[in-house]
């Protein structure tokens, strides 16, 4: 085939791509957005219910992370399909960039609540223990002690997060997503044009540096530690 | 006035290796006003009994009465309330790293409750106390080990505290660094009459600024008293050991007869060894002497003399001793 001819092609395709730029950036924000409302106060809770944490809940801590293993162990793309019923319900389709959203954040909170857990119980036991002998109550350790003592971890972990969530976000265009793994798939696949697969996947990666670096630069301005 | 009073306390630890006695019948009594040293070997439990007085440590038996309050007895809240009345400084300080120095100070203001702006005004008063003014804005990486302590010092004073409990709080200081905040706690001690109980495995921590004691050895006390009297007549092993390390010239001394004569303040400005010599009018041997100089006002030392073989000398020297109350041990080796 003709460069020029794959070229114009690939400029019929610009807007499709721009908007498959601006549904990917939707997707991933808003799931990244509810899988930390949700699995933020997950990680906590693992961290603070286990044996060595500020109010230790055995049952608690094995059951919740016996689910989050579950969750975490099954494939995206296989979610993805099961879950479609709940999908449905949820948001009323299966197709689209807002039914992305339901297996996205199914699929990332699990992780989430891992990377907020591990980041939380890097904070040095030297400093609970202070805040225990100054008479902090558990809730305010948690608000104004950990929370705000891991925020540098707790950052480069949302930086992974994020880039982690796009990763996925790119499968749902098997299933009739949205985004530019759809593109990828439909017009870079399907209909073999090279070019725009190879402009998806730059783009992607373009992307996901600049998730990466946004990351790298928020923990070094907020972390205290480095001077 | 007894501040803290400690009931036959025991702490056992269930590790899967057994169970560990950490504390076996610990019977304290410290006073308002006290600087209250706690002083034994890495792994006698000292650390664990500072950890009981707050209730970080829940003790297995036994009871820990702070101003009158029996702590096991309290609600969750209560105890949280009773712990602002004690702060606690720590070995690695235990400074939340992504807050200034200002910040530090206010946490436990915030904590109770005090309005932001009132709790940063008071938070710099404590940094001027403590002579960090000008360092509120940096945050504990950019300040040393002693300024990181000085800190934690303020942020402990914040809640006006009856007790301040000091977990090896010296340790990871170098000895001038060392002295400065042994001479803060002292002055916070006078000043503030904030009582100060120190646990330490250093025994010049102790000299420097304790009036009292009690030695630890294997989870028990084994001596308590003033520094003063202990300094002067250890009598537990580990007293001994700890208290008096330069006992050890003793031991080197491999042959030949000795006195060591020990002596408290009131010798300090009296020329013993000269007047030892008039009175016997015969030369003496001076084979080592040592003062220690203590925080508090006290002098204490030793001198080892060789006896002089000549048997009425010998007892002139005692009688010498004994007639001026002068303590003194006899070797013979």
């Amino acid at each position: 085939m003709n460069v020029s001819i794959l070229a114009a092609d690939f400029f019929k395709y610009a807007p499709e791509i721009w908007v498959g730029i601006l549904e990917t950036l939707y997707m991933v924000v808003v799931s990244t957005l509810f899988s930390y409302i949700i699995g933020l106060p997950i990680g906590v809770l693992l961290c603070v219910t286990d044996k060595d944490g500020i109010c230790p809940c055995r049952v608690f801590n094995v059951v919740c992370g016996f689910i989050v293993n579950i969750l975490r162990s099954i494939p995206f793309i296989i979610l993805l399909v099961a879950i479609m019923p709940f999908t449905r319900l949820v948001v009323g389709t299966t197709i689209g960039s807002t039914a992305t959203i339901v297996p996205l954040v199914i699929s990332a909170f699990p992780f989430v609540a891992r990377m907020v857990e591990s980041s939380i119980k890097e904070v040095d036991s030297g400093i609970i223990e202070a805040a225990e002998a100054m008479g902090t109550p558990t809730f305010k350790i948690i608000t104004k002690v950990l929370i705000p003592e891991a925020k540098p971890s707790l950052i480069v972990g949302a930086a992974i997060a994020i880039t982690t969530i796009l990763g996925y976000s790119t499968m749902a265009g098997f299933t009739g997503g949205g985004g530019l793994g759809a593109i990828a798939i439909n017009y870079g696949y399907y209909r073999d044009n090279t070019l725009v697969m190879v402009a998806t996947v730059v783009l992607l990666v373009i992307i996901v540096q600049l998730f990466q670096e946004i990351g790298i630069r928020a923990t070094r301005k907020t972390d205290k530690r480095i001077k | 006035m007894s501040i803290i009073k400690i009931e036959n306390l025991y702490k056992t630890f269930n590790t899967k290796n057994g169970d560990v006695n950490a504390l076996k019948d610990i019977n304290l009594d410290i006073e308002q006003g006290d600087i209250f040293g706690i002083i034994g070997l890495s792994g006698a439990g000292k650390s664990t009994l500072v950890r009981c007085m707050n209730f970080l440590e829940v003790p297995t038996s036994g009871n820990v009465i702070f101003e009158n309050m029996n702590l096991g007895k309290l609600s969750k809240k209560e105890l949280l309330k009773a712990r602002q009345s004690m702060s606690m400084i720590f070995q690695g300080f235990n400074l939340m790293e992504q807050r200034n120095a200002l910040k530090n100070v206010c946490y436990p203001l915030e904590i109770a409750g005090v309005k932001k702006a009132e709790a940063e005004k008071r938070a710099r008063e404590l940094l001027k106390i403590v002579g960090l003014e000008d360092r509120e804005k940096s945050y504990p990486a950019q300040l040393s080990g002693g300024q990181k302590q000085r800190v934690a010092i303020a942020r402990a004073l914040a809640t006006n505290p009856k007790v301040i409990l000091c977990d090896e709080a010296t340790s990871a200081l170098d000895p001038t660094t060392t002295q400065s905040i042994l001479e803060l706690l002292k002055e916070i001690n006078q000043k503030l009459q904030v009582t100060i109980i120190i646990i330490t495995h250093e025994m010049s921590v102790i000299e420097k600024i304790c009036n009292k004691v009690a030695v630890i050895d294997k989870s028990q006390i084994v001596e308590c008293g003033f520094v003063k009297d202990i300094f002067i007549n250890p009598k537990s092993e580990m007293a001994r050991k700890l208290i008096l390390p330069k006992d050890s010239i003793m031991r080197t001394l491999k042959t030949g007869s000795y006195f060591r004569i020990i002596f408290d303040s009131n010798f300090t400005h009296k020329p013993i060894l000269s007047e030892l010599i008039l009175e016997c009018n015969y030369p003496i041997n001076l084979i080592y002497a040592d003062s220690i100089e203590m925080l508090k006002d006290n002098a204490v030392g030793e001198m080892v003399i060789e006896k002089t073989g000549k048997k009425d000398i010998d007892e002139k020297i005692r009688q010498y001793l004994n007639s001026n109350n002068i303590s003194f041990e006899e070797a013979d080796k």
